[in-house]
């Protein structure tokens, strides 16, 4: 049984549509990426699966307990096996660093001497140690976003939710965050859902893509198949070109749809794990003699695998022999066009 | 001569001190939980149920619209009912509690309302109940702003006192009036008015501290 299950959820508040109809299932020590643009029902979905929200129709199951029947006393103890990190961290400037991550243990009803302990190991876990006694504003964006995760830990949740939980964060401190929580995945067995709407941070580290558009879920797989899927689809294209490799505008303004004499065939070729580590252009230069340049792409991490997306130009119009050849050795084969070669 | 006025003077502001801690200490104890039941029950996120809240503000709103010397004449019935009598320094007690409730209700409910609603959504996912909401951020995280509310409180009950004074109450308001205004002494005058700018003063000064103490 997996972990969580959500089937045919609804969200509607007055004739505005949140979320519909959407199911899907996420299992033990997964990290799933929710992206969506804004106002595609992002918040509404984490606000459902904290059970913030009641949904109209529909079923959460987390660990069996279905969370939109729980009467709200029952809710109060069933949010304790969700952690949530927020994008703004909303820490409690009242109480210390400490105290902070200590506050989910005192509801929990923790007695003191064994939240002193907890807190001390989950200082160290984020690498906090010497900042307990703080307050929250004497700390740094990312390291108040360690705070907000040791917080969201402390009562060992099934669970973890993260709102946007970089977007108001520094690339470099993106990194760091991130690279804790894949931390925690793993010593942990923690399952994480990451909702943003950076694609690149989903890109690197979820294993598994959802994505909302307009309330539906339109995508629910890995990056591969995203990229796959998004061919022809402007919804995933859109979300997909901050991270993947693009045409330069010059080349993109001499773009033709018919093949020109002595012109370059581009096309863009997506290749799976086993090939980012195979000479792939040699290959192709060789079997079927053609001059190959790289215009743009490289093998990137996607997940905990890698994927190679590159945008090549081939000296002559593509032949039958390497468009089978190409079918059947990539994730994706797209030509995008030709332009006229430089005299 | 002198000695009686630095007695007079003494006993006046020890009486003026007994009527603004005894009235701001009431305005407190049950303007905050006022405070406290109208964020709470206007938020969609704890009770929702601005049927009860609101009739509280229209009240606290109506007892503000009344000018305190008016007040402390209407009250006179209610002031000998609690107090025994509507005579003296414990008497004015009542009155000034009372207009200084909704007075500090409104000031609080100022400060409860600039919470961020995050920090309440935080504990609720946390699986904190309403009432630890309350507990953990609403007054934690509003304190600063509340002890301020209560420095002004407390100041604008040392003027309010003055007026108290009208109906025999004591204090240095008072002494002013019967000693600097209707036997025209200028010295008493002047001293009481010197004992009041130290007196506020120091109240402010204190507030101010304490406001620093717990926002750190």
């Amino acid at each position: 049984m997996s972990l969580l299950d959500v089937s045919g959820l609804s969200c509607r508040f007055g004739s505005q549509t949140a979320l519909s109809d959407i199911s899907f299932q996420v299992d033990k020590g997964e990290i799933i990426g929710v992206i969506g643009s804004s106002g595609a029902g992002k918040s509404t979905l984490l606000r459902c699966l904290c059970a913030l929200e009641r949904p109209t129709e529909g079923q959460i199951l987390l660990e069996g307990a279905d969370l939109t029947q729980l009467t709200e006393r029952e809710l109060v103890a069933a949010r304790r096996k969700v952690g949530l990190v927020f994008q703004h961290f909303n820490l409690l400037n009242s109480r210390s660093v400490a105290a902070n991550i200590a506050l989910p243990l005192e509801i929990a009803g923790w007695a003191g001497g064994r939240i002193t302990e907890r807190v001390e190991e989950l200082l160290t876990l984020v690498g906090l140690e010497s900042h307990g006694y703080k307050r929250p504003s004497q700390l740094s964006g990312g390291q108040k976003q360690r705070v907000g995760i040791a917080r969201a830990i402390a009562n060992s949740p099934s669970l973890l939710l993260c709102d946007e939980a970089t977007s108001a964060l520094d690339p470099h401190t993106t990194t760091s965050i991130l690279d804790l929580l894949v931390d925690i995945n793993r010593s942990l067995g923690l399952t994480i859902i990451l909702i943003t709407h950076e694609m690149e941070v989903v890109r690197r580290f979820a294993h598994r893509v959802l994505v909302l558009d307009h309330g539906a879920l339109i995508e629910n797989g890995s990056m591969a198949t995203l990229m796959r899927d998004s061919r022809g689809d402007p919804r995933l294209e859109r979300l997909l070109a901050d991270t993947r490799p693009s045409l330069p505008d010059t080349l993109r303004s001499q773009l033709s749809t018919v093949p020109l004499p002595d012109g370059l065939t581009l096309v863009r070729v997506v290749l799976g794990p086993q090939a980012a580590k195979t000479p792939f252009l040699s290959v192709l230069t060789r079997r079927f003699d053609q001059a190959i340049t790289l215009i743009q792409g490289g093998t990137l991490a996607c997940g905990s695998e890698l994927l190679t997306d590159m945008i090549l130009g081939f000296s002559e119009p593509l032949s039958e022999p390497l468009i089978s050849f190409l079918e059947q050795e990539t994730h994706v084969t797209e030509v995008l066009g030709y332009v006229p070669a430089d005299h | 001569m002198y000695r009686l006025i630095t007695r007079l003077i003494a006993e006046s502001t020890l009486q003026t001190i007994e009527m603004v801690a005894a009235s701001s200490f009431v305005a407190v104890l049950f303007g905050l939980p006022l405070a406290v039941l109208m964020i709470a029950t206007r938020r969609t996120d704890l009770y929702d149920m601005p049927w009860l809240g609101r009739p509280i503000g229209w009240v606290i709103d109506a007892i503000r619209a009344i000018p305190f010397i008016i007040l402390l004449v209407l009250l006179i019935p209610v002031t000998r009912f609690i107090a025994g009598t509507s005579l003296g320094t414990f008497a004015a007690i009542v009155p000034l509690s009372i207009a200084a409730i909704p007075y500090y209700a409104r000031i609080a409910e100022i400060s409860l309302q600039e919470i961020e609603p995050g920090l309440i959504e935080a504990v609720r996912v946390m699986g904190g109940t309403r009432w630890m909401v309350i507990r953990y951020v609403l007054i934690p995280e509003a304190l600063p702003g509340l002890l301020s509310g209560l420095t002004v409180t407390a100041i604008t009950l040392v003027g309010a006192s003055a007026m108290a004074g009208a109906i025999g109450a004591g204090g240095l308001g008072d002494l002013a009036i019967r000693y600097g205004y209707q036997r025209f002494n200028v010295t008493i005058m002047f001293a009481v008015v010197a004992v009041l700018i130290l007196l506020v003063g120091a109240i402010q000064g204190a507030g101010a501290v304490a406001v620093r103490a717990v926002r750190r």
